[in-house]
């Protein structure tokens, strides 16, 4: 049979298949983009929350003392007030009052300033407490960025050290060394790469081996994956771990209609490695412990890696 | 207007079938040629040919699904077109889809052909029903609506990586299918 024969037999099937695929439209909501960007929506309006739960909390404490530097500032003002006008009263006045009269005057200002002195303490305990506030709101919000930097720190440690140049989390360098790679067999046997050629594992074995083992100790790594699925078809995928979730960056070079690199902003929390009766199905998820079950259905967010069956 | 009503007019032999079906379905054969042919203007003929094709076959056809049928038979025209014009024209991309299905013939060297008509046809039909259907619709999109992949993907809201992936394991699933019930190549 030839391919043309083959492609007349195709043409025969069932119309219901047919029409199945001119009818199939995948909805947006099953769209894995829509769904990330649901979750995330769904995330900051979660931390919008806390942060607003926490600091009507702290605010709803500090409104005593609110209080008190208010009445504290008002009594202090209208001191100051009366203070202001005996002053400004004319000499004849003053002179005609009584000494009693005068030292009280006199007494006064410095009452003035004690309460100015008062309030100005009780000013600044009420800067303070929503100070300390916002320490205990900086605590709380700070777990995740904490996190967060530890594992960049521990990144930028691997990539001065030098022991893995695939650790790549600027996005214009990784698109740059992905473009870069050349488009021969011959040639791509000389890089750097896990090369799969037509499903089996040629080159590269032991970088993959050594990406297992990392990524099982959590360690931040990355690898640079080229698979050439037919003549027409190279596939190059950089794979980058930073010790908590897998980013993936793909090369669409081989599509002669498409722009070039496609920048994935996806992460994913799992790789999954699954020991089928072809081969060996490597693919990223959101969940853990998928079967083969899972992965032929529709339920689940999972990107496909690859297949591959061992060196030769 | 109704499909049934539409090849009711077929039945009536009333011109206006032509019409609704080129106002229906037009576009529909038009995609399915210019896929296989390459070129507007082939493709545009391809379609009036399958009214004619149409007008002829109904009556005595009655379709369950206009469609399909359309459909069908403007896959037929454009394929014989485009081995007509193989000599002058190529379409690179028609090209590449059938250097796809070459992966899934076992052997083209075996001397015997050992495959009746029609049974392909039921095995990969078969074949068509074990699988999910998103990957049944891949499938048939690209090698039944000769879809080039970056359409597929766009209409399937996947990655063209993904498309390229699901083509490649189903065609070597196929090949095995195709294999472990006898198909020969002669």
């Amino acid at each position: 049979m030839t391919e043309k024969e083959l492609f007349q037999e195709i043409g025969t099937i069932k119309e219901e298949y047919i029409v199945e695929a001119e009818e199939y439209k995948r909805s947006i909501i099953h769209s894995p983009i829509f769904k990330r960007t649901i979750a995330t929506a769904a995330c900051f309006i979660l931390c919008v929350g806390i942060y607003w739960g926490v600091h009507s909390v702290n605010h709803y404490e500090s409104e005593d003392t609110a209080d008190i530097a208010t009445q504290s500032m008002k009594s202090a003002a209208s001191e100051e007030a009366v203070w202001v006008e005996q002053e400004n009263m004319p000499v004849t006045e003053l002179s005609k009052s009584d000494d009693a009269d005068d030292t009280d005057r006199i007494e006064e200002k410095p009452t003035a300033v004690i309460q100015q002195q008062t309030v100005t303490e009780h000013m600044q305990e009420a800067v303070c407490e929503p100070e300390s506030s916002q320490t205990t709101e900086n605590v709380t919000i700070s777990g995740a960025p904490a996190v967060e930097s530890d594992a960049i720190q521990a990144a930028d440690k691997a990539v001065q050290s030098g022991t893995n140049n695939d650790l790549c989390k600027n996005k214009s360098e990784l698109k740059e060394r992905l473009t870069a790679y050349p488009n021969t067999l011959e040639a791509l046997r000389q890089e750097s790469v896990y090369l799969i050629l037509y499903g089996t594992a040629d080159t590269g074995q032991e970088k993959w081996d050594k990406f297992l083992q990392d990524i099982n100790s959590l360690e931040p790594s990355g690898i640079d994956i080229v698979q050439f699925v037919d003549e027409n078809t190279i596939i190059i995928t950089n794979l980058y771990y930073d010790g908590q979730v897998f980013y993936v960056t793909c090369d669409n070079r081989s599509d002669l209609e498409a722009d070039g690199v496609e920048i994935r902003e996806d992460s994913y929390k799992y790789l999954n490695i699954l020991e089928t009766e072809g081969g060996t199905e490597v693919f990223l998820s959101q969940e853990q412990k998928l079967t083969i079950e899972d992965l032929r259905s529709e339920a689940y967010d999972i990107y496909t890696l690859f297949q591959y069956k061992k060196e030769r | 207007m109704d499909d049934n009503q539409i090849i009711e007019l077929y039945w009536q032999r009333s011109e206006s079938a032509i019409t609704e079906t080129s106002h229906k379905y037009g576009k529909l054969c038009r995609h399915i040629a210019m896929n296989i042919v390459g070129n507007y203007s082939d493709a545009e003929e391809c379609e009036n040919d399958t009214y004619i094709a149409a007008w002829n076959a109904i009556p005595p056809t009655r379709p369950n699904i206009l469609s399909a049928f359309l459909s069908r038979i403007a896959r037929n025209i454009a394929l014989n077109r485009y081995e007509y014009n193989k000599a002058q024209k190529r379409n690179n991309e028609f090209d590449l889809l059938l250097s796809e299905l070459e992966e899934c013939i076992a052997d083209k060297n075996t001397v015997e052909k050992t495959y009746e008509d029609g049974v392909v046809s039921t095995i990969i039909d078969e074949f068509l029903a074990g699988l999910s259907k998103e990957k049944r619709v891949v499938f048939v999109r690209r090698y039944w609506y000769s879809d080039a992949v970056k359409d597929i993907a766009k209409r399937m809201r996947i990655s063209e990586s993904k498309v390229k992936t699901v083509l490649f394991r189903t065609r070597k699933e196929l090949q095995e299918y195709l294999a472990q019930r006898g198909i020969e190549v002669g």
